[in-house]
């Protein structure tokens, strides 16, 4: 038990040393303060302290640790801590000082109350539970539309019986009325918070392009056709499917498509783990993989509503469920005895390793050039 | 009577797939682009005299316009422009009908690999109207003829390893998949690549008989001289001027500009991933891959929209059951991005269109999966309903595709294609003789002048000029200068040429200026499709 924790704080020491050398290297480069619902509704200017969000950073580790002995056993169970801390995804994150850290915490100290809810059913893991819940609610308007669908798909996917947390519910409705009257009392604090958070539709030019492209096939003869498939449903619906589709693509997670930071050429996740990402989806099985489809599509919404095609900053909700799926595929590889598979296997790791040396070197002697050269100087907050 | 069926339906689809790939291809695209009056052009002057314009005879490798074009579609031309001429219609026939007999080669390419006559329709159909494959097909594309020639050549190569022993099999397989790498430069490396994998793929199945033998040793001989031009010849100038390591993204944002050498190598080969991966972006897939449309706007990608579910559960399907020649698919799509991927473009349709094939394969697979889910629901109301949202859908995609192809691309993407350019060589040669020079700047573009056209190719190609004398002629060379004839290639300056008489100018509006140009010095407008200006025709004169 001991030498677990030894290594699970070796870990922790090591994210966070990584982390420090972040902050030191791109200093004063910071994510945007985000202040929470309440404080907003209220009119209060208060935003989550930086030192809040290195301490979730830290919390979200050990909740990994916990939750991964739900599904690995022995030494298995600090693969998705280790994964997590190495992950320039999650080291930016934290460090830099994402809001989005913060709720992946509360929502992971959530999920670990709800499987221990399964597991143990004690009392305190159903306060750990509603003040989680609550936390959630309050802090941003995405965990207050995601939570409810989340909570509804647990249900719908009988991960958990309703008899289980019917009482919890019941103190969480409560609990929300004086969100819910603030709400009504500040349409327009509501209204400015929800145009500031949900920017789908910002910066689109449908109107134009329908109107463009209806005018060129209205001087050849074609205007019905144009009307009937050149009209801004339409153009809505791809840009949609478009945007939908891009954040269940490996490359979105695993190469340096969508820049983290905007700026950076390191990818979320090192390439390396790609391949046991892939067989651990080809592993699962099919009933288990509709379980999880709903929860990643459930989680995404907050960056399917951001203005960019995908937001890599709201979308770190998701990175449990993909760290988690590596693991699997890591955990089915190995027991695979196959001489060709150990070879992939062992190119994966050597890959990843590489891949964090040059993270590193990168680090030092490219990010924050890379990062002046994007922003200019003056700029130096990244806006969510 | 089914064989009869069946030739008959692949004999209506080549039809069809022929008319979407013929009708008024000399007038879309809107304008002959610079590689295709420069294959013309070849052509022409292999046809008169043996030689290239470059007074090189017979060259298995083009040097052109610097570029060093493969030999194949241009030595096509030949018979053409000697029947028909040199014009839009002899340089495109053969692309298109290389484009047209695509459509039966892959019907019975797909039937031999997966023995299944549900799905090979299904691939023909989706091919017949591909927008990937019809868009290649209706210019000069040496990509679209190397893709012809691939799917020919593995139907004889897969023929030969199941078991064909005759010698003619083996020398028609490895004379198509050779030929094949003449034909483009992606193929120089797929091919030699993929016939290997292949062979591992069957060797469990392999025999060393005449036809392999066959294949084996003609293979060596047509491949000898392509290896000496790769080593030696100019065909490698091609290579260093596309490699991915001088891509502007990753010297000026990824290795910023060398500034520190420690660990390029490696950001390279990660760079290269991200490239290999962006082939499987949806936008390029789905949305705007053919880049017909304007940048940013939602166009047509290089398959329809309606075939993403298709690819969805043909992929689900390939993985998950077991199918003839899995291996064969997979493996001719990832190799078959290592040349595209290994430039330096972010996602290029011509380069990759060699993938094209097994894409079409696996959404068959993935149609063939559909038809019998909805088979399978009960509930006929369901199924009805089903299946009209979704014939709806394709019908909407099917009809912006016509649009994007009839309307959008001519006017959007003209200048793509040096629309204009053509007006203005013919006005030139129609008044030669009235000046004493002819000048033409070669920048262009609406936006700003960052196309660069090379008129010189279109002066010899409209003027059938004479290449023998063309290729002996004094010709003057300078930096951003060049000089035959009359006609003089340079950047035109309005403030120093207007004092120039007894020339012409032809330039865009950036070099020739109308607000300091008076209206008599202007001899002609060219406008573009979409009501832009692009050149101008003046010719400087004393004010009266």
């Amino acid at each position: 038990m001991n030498n677990k924790f030894l290594i699970l704080f070796l870990i922790i020491i090591f994210s966070t040393l990584t982390s420090a050398l972040i902050v030191k290297i791109m200093y004063p480069v910071h994510f945007s303060p985000q202040p929470l619902l309440i404080t907003d509704l209220i009119g209060i200017p208060f935003s989550l302290p930086t030192w809040l969000i290195y301490v979730s950073g830290i919390l979200v580790l050990f909740l990994t640790f916990f939750l991964g002995k739900f599904f690995f056993t022995n030494s298995w169970v600090f693969l998705p801590v280790f994964l997590t801390g190495i992950s320039p995804w999650f080291i930016y994150s934290a460090s830099l000082g994402s809001f989005y850290i913060y709720l992946l915490c509360l929502l992971l100290t959530n999920i670990l109350a709800i499987f221990y809810i399964k597991s143990k059913d004690h009392k305190k893991y159903h306060s750990i539970f509603i003040s989680s819940s609550v936390l959630l609610l309050y802090s941003s308007l995405h965990t207050l539309i995601i939570y409810p669908l989340f909570i509804v798909a647990l249900f719908v996917t009988r991960f958990i019986e309703l008899n289980k947390i019917k009482t919890d519910l019941k103190l969480l409705l409560i609990t929300l009325i004086p969100l819910i009257l603030l709400m009504t009392k500040n349409p327009v604090g509501l209204k400015n918070i929800y145009n500031n958070q949900f920017r789908l539709l910002n910066g689109l030019t449908i109107l134009d392009t329908v109107n463009e492209y209806q005018g060129e096939s209205k001087r050849e003869g074609f205007i019905y056709l144009s009307k009937f498939s050149e009209n801004k449903h339409v153009y809505t619906f791809r840009f949609f499917v478009l945007k939908l589709t891009k954040h269940f693509l490996p490359s979105t997670y695993f190469t340096p498509q969508e820049k983290l930071l905007t700026f950076s050429f390191h990818p979320p996740i090192y390439l390396g783990w790609l391949f046991p990402f892939l067989f651990g989806l080809y592993s699962i099985k099919l009933k288990k993989i509709k379980k999880y489809l709903t929860i990643i599509l459930i989680l995404i919404i907050p960056s399917f509503l951001s203005q960019k095609m995908v937001d890599l900053n709201r979308l770190i909700i998701t990175m449990p469920v993909i760290i988690f799926i590596i693991c699997y595929g890591m955990f089915k590889l190995i027991n695979i005895k196959v001489w060709r598979i150990k070879f992939i296997l062992f190119f994966c790791i050597f890959l990843v390793m590489i891949q964090f040396v040059v993270f590193i070197s990168d680090l030092i002697l490219r990010e924050y050039p890379r990062y002046e050269q994007y922003y200019g100087i003056t700029n130096w907050q990244i806006r969510n | 009577m089914k064989n009869l069926k069946i030739i008959i339906t692949i004999c209506l689809l080549t039809s069809i797939g022929g008319f979407l790939r013929f009708y008024s291809f000399i007038n879309n695209p809107p304008s002959l682009n610079i590689d295709e009056v420069a294959y013309g052009y070849s052509a022409y002057s292999v046809l008169k005299t043996g030689r290239d314009e470059n007074n090189v005879f017979t060259p298995l490798a083009f040097r052109s316009t610097g570029d060093f074009k493969s030999p194949v579609l241009t030595y096509s031309l030949v018979p053409l422009i000697s029947l028909f001429g040199l014009n839009e219609f002899s340089v495109r026939f053969t692309t298109a009908l290389a484009g047209t007999l695509s459509i039966p080669v892959f019907f019975i390419f797909i039937n031999s690999i997966l023995r299944n006559l549900k799905v090979s329709l299904i691939g023909t159909i989706l091919l017949t109207i591909s927008p990937w494959h019809i868009f290649y097909s209706r210019f000069a594309s040496e990509s679209l003829m190397a893709t012809f020639l691939l799917i020919l050549g593995m139907w004889l190569f897969v023929r030969l390893l199941d078991g064909g022993k005759r010698i003619w099999g083996g020398i028609l397989a490895a004379f198509v998949l050779v030929l094949s790498m003449y034909t483009y430069h992606s193929h120089k490396v797929f091919i030699p690549v993929f016939v290997f994998v292949v062979l591992f793929l069957y060797k469990k199945r392999l025999q060393f008989h005449r036809g392999i033998t066959a294949f084996v040793t003609f293979s060596f001989l047509m491949l000898t001289p392509l290896i000496y031009l790769s080593i030696f010849g100019g065909v490698n100038t091609r290579a260093k001027m596309v490699f991915i390591a001088s891509d502007i993204d990753y010297t000026r944002y990824v290795i910023l500009d060398h500034i520190q050498k420690f660990g390029e190598g490696f950001l390279l080969f990660f760079f290269w991933v991200k490239r290999f991966l962006n082939y499987f972006q949806p936008d390029f897939l789905f949305f705007n891959g053919l880049n017909m449309t304007q940048q940013g706007t939602l166009g047509l990608g290089v398959l329809y929209l309606f075939e993403l579910p298709f690819l969805i559960l043909g992929i689900i399907f390939l993985i998950r059951q077991k199918i003839n020649s899995k291996g064969l698919l997979c493996f001719w799509i990832l190799l078959g991005l290592l040349p595209a991927s290994l430039t330096n473009n972010e996602q290029s349709s011509v380069r990759s269109l060699l993938i094209l094939p097994p894409l079409i394969v696996i959404i068959s697979l993935g149609v063939e999966k559909f038809i019998n889910l909805i088979n399978n629901l009960r509930n006929i109301f369901v199924r009805l309903g089903f299946l009209t949202i979704f014939g709806f859908f394709i019908l909407i995609n099917l009809t912006q595709a016509f649009l994007v192809f009839a309307v959008h691309f001519p006017i959007q993407k003209g200048e793509a294609f040096m629309e204009g350019t053509k007006e203005t060589v013919l006005y030139a040669l129609t008044n030669k003789d009235k000046y004493s020079e002819i000048v033409y700047d070669p920048y262009r573009g609406i936006e700003a002048p960052y196309i660069v056209n090379i008129p010189y190719m279109y002066i010899l190609f409209y003027s059938s000029y004479n290449p023998a004398a063309y290729q002996t002629e004094k010709k003057t060379y300078g930096a951003d200068y060049f000089h035959f004839d009359k006609f003089t290639i340079r950047k035109i300056d309005w403030r120093k040429d207007k004092n120039n008489k007894d020339i012409l100018l032809i330039g865009s509006p950036w070099s020739l200026p109308q607000k300091d140009i008076r209206e008599d010095q202007i001899l002609k407008k060219v406008y573009l499709l979409n009501g832009n200006l692009a050149l101008l025709i003046v010719s400087p004169k004393e004010e009266k």
